[in-house]
């Protein structure tokens, strides 16, 4: 499903991530690694948000080559996600229905799941953190992207939406949509059957 | 404690007003000799009307810089600070006395020249009055800032906005300067609109053909740079998440174009506006023209320069440009090639 080909990725700090070759098949894959470690640099290269040299595919198409082809596939939840703060969840979900034209209903559908209430009226700016990291995951839900890179989506979330975040994740991969998923919680690793368990230290793919 | 509180109160003041200092540094230190500035300090010493204009100056600045301190203490970053409560006035004025005459940085500078001038004419009570007004402004925002550290007050959030409900992305950037940088629209569009007004009527004095009113829009597009750099921050920083999203070319590059059309209003309608007198409407739809070109340009260059960390690009580029005017290149295709850079800018996946 997704190649990872001669990747690599430096910053000015001296910080880097080099990954040879990965090639990860359909399903759930769980990304490990310390603070710093370089999972969140790996997951935005792959979203498509931070540029990288080498290549990426998945089924075939290239983010280099293809990329608007490669971003309809790919969804993204960042761990500690930053909007516009004068703008409310719900004029993030237009605009990004704009684009990816998800179905009519699933925006309250999702929003029902990941326990949404009225606030998605409000500015960002009124967030806690949970409410800011449930916006992302809506986002990340919404369409049917092929494949759905969570960065510690349980972080931050109460335990009642933990829970039906776990159902949707499931859900959603026994209709063919397909994880990266990351955590530091001590549990995670249990709450799956992960096709692959990858680990990332100073930079390099164990 | 002092390298701290420079950092934390000083300079995120120079940085959110940087848009100000440039153009006050542009005007004082670029269009005006020492010589202008020494007689300008003798007119504001001589006549009373120009000294009071010039206290009201201090005073707005003072107001400024002291609530934009206010709203740093509000800010849940800065909550650690709040344990300056626990000091005293004397204490407090201690520590922060250096975070104040580093913040009032300009108008000390000033004072200093308007004292140079003022002893020698004599000027005892212009020179005492604003020593006096210095001191009296030094007491009262320190012991403002002071309370303002005692008294506990609720995080400062935007309210949901009564209007515009559901804010299109064209207005997305325009909101974004509004709730953080609301003087540097204001005084750039002020300073632009001014610089264009001046050289429409150096330009009806006589004397001039029309690569005047080009040179005079290469100069005002020049003065928005602080806008487009603002904006790159913004693409940069809070709507980065969206390059996840699958945009293509045509769709990113036309909202952008209306997002520029829209900045740029307030010039197009004064280009129109005093450019209806032209004797050759073509040179008024050329200048027009231009004017919808350069700003798209400044941006695909402050995006390069802020990529590649070339600042002198930004110098080249404007002597670049006066040259292409004063040698009456055409400004339509220099219009078609700066919207061209921009495109080329917006043409990566990466850019947003």
């Amino acid at each position: 499903m997704l190649n990872l080909h001669n990747f690599h990725k430096s910053y000015s700090t001296g910080f880097s991530i080099s990954v040879d070759h990965l090639n990860l098949d359909s399903g759930i894959h769980l990304i490990k690694g310390a603070n710093g470690s370089g999972k969140s640099t790996l997951l935005k290269a792959i979203a498509g948000i931070h540029d990288f040299e080498g290549d990426i595919d998945l089924f075939g198409i290239s983010i280099k080559k293809e990329p608007v082809t490669f971003r309809k596939m790919v969804n993204f939840s960042e761990a500690e996600p930053v909007f516009p703060e004068f703008l409310s969840l719900d004029e993030l979900i237009r605009f990004t229905s704009q684009i990816i034209q998800p179905d009519h209903h699933q925006v309250q559908e999702l929003k029902e799941k990941l326990g949404i209430a009225e606030y998605s009226k409000n500015p960002i700016s009124t967030y806690s953190s949970g409410m800011l990291k449930k916006s992302a995951l809506l986002l990340a839900f919404l369409g049917s992207p092929k494949l759905i890179i969570l960065d510690e989506p349980f972080t931050t979330i109460d335990l009642a939406t933990q829970g039906r975040l776990k159902v949707l994740i499931q859900s959603k991969l026994n209709q063919g949509t397909s994880f990266i998923l990351t955590s530091h919680l001590a549990d995670f690793e249990d709450l799956f059957e992960y096709n692959t368990t990858l680990e990332i230290k100073n930079g390099v793919l164990l | 404690m002092k390298e701290i509180l420079i950092k934390s109160f000083v300079y995120p003041f120079y940085k959110a007003y940087l848009g100000f200092f440039i153009l006050v540094t542009v005007v004082l230190g670029v269009f005006m000799e020492i010589k202008q500035h020494l007689m300008l300090a003798e007119k504001i010493l001589q006549n009373d009307k120009w000294f009071l204009a010039l206290l009201f100056t201090f005073l707005t600045y003072q107001v400024f810089q002291t609530f934009y301190i206010k709203r740093l203490i509000h800010d849940p970053r800065y909550r650690s600070f709040q344990k300056l409560s626990f000091l005293g006035f004397g204490d407090f004025i201690r520590f922060f006395t250096p975070v104040w005459l580093a913040n009032q940085g300009l108008i000390l500078l000033y004072t200093l020249l308007l004292c140079y001038v003022g002893i020698p004419l004599q000027a005892w009570w212009q020179v005492s009055t604003l020593l006096l007004f210095l001191t009296i402004s030094f007491g009262i925002s320190l012991y403002f800032n002071f309370l303002n550290f005692r008294e506990f007050h609720p995080e400062i959030r935007l309210s949901k906005n009564r209007i515009f409900t559901n804010k299109p992305y064209l207005l997305w950037f325009i909101f974004h300067l509004k709730e953080n940088r609301p003087l540097l629209l204001l005084l750039i569009k002020a300073l632009s609109l001014f610089l264009l007004s001046g050289f429409f009527y150096s330009y009806y004095s006589g004397g001039y053909d029309y690569r005047w009113l080009a040179f005079g829009l290469l100069v005002a597009s020049f003065a928005q740079y602080p806008i487009w750099l603002e904006r790159w921050e913004f693409g940069e920083g809070k709507l980065y998440y969206f390059r996840n999203l699958p945009m293509n070319f045509g769709y990113k590059f036309g909202r952008e174009f209306l997002v520029f059309l829209i900045l740029m209003l307030p010039e197009l309608t004064l280009i129109l506006y005093q450019g209806s007198g032209m004797d050759h409407k073509r040179e008024l739809g050329y200048l027009l023209v231009f004017w919808i070109g350069l700003n798209p340009g400044i941006f695909a260059l402050c995006n390069w320069v802020q990529i590649h960390q070339k600042f002198s690009a930004v110098y080249l580029s404007f002597f670049l440009g006066f040259l292409a005017i004063i040698f009456g290149f055409n400004l339509a295709i220099l219009s078609v090639l700066m919207i061209s850079a921009a495109g080329f800018t917006f043409h990566s996946p990466y850019k947003i």
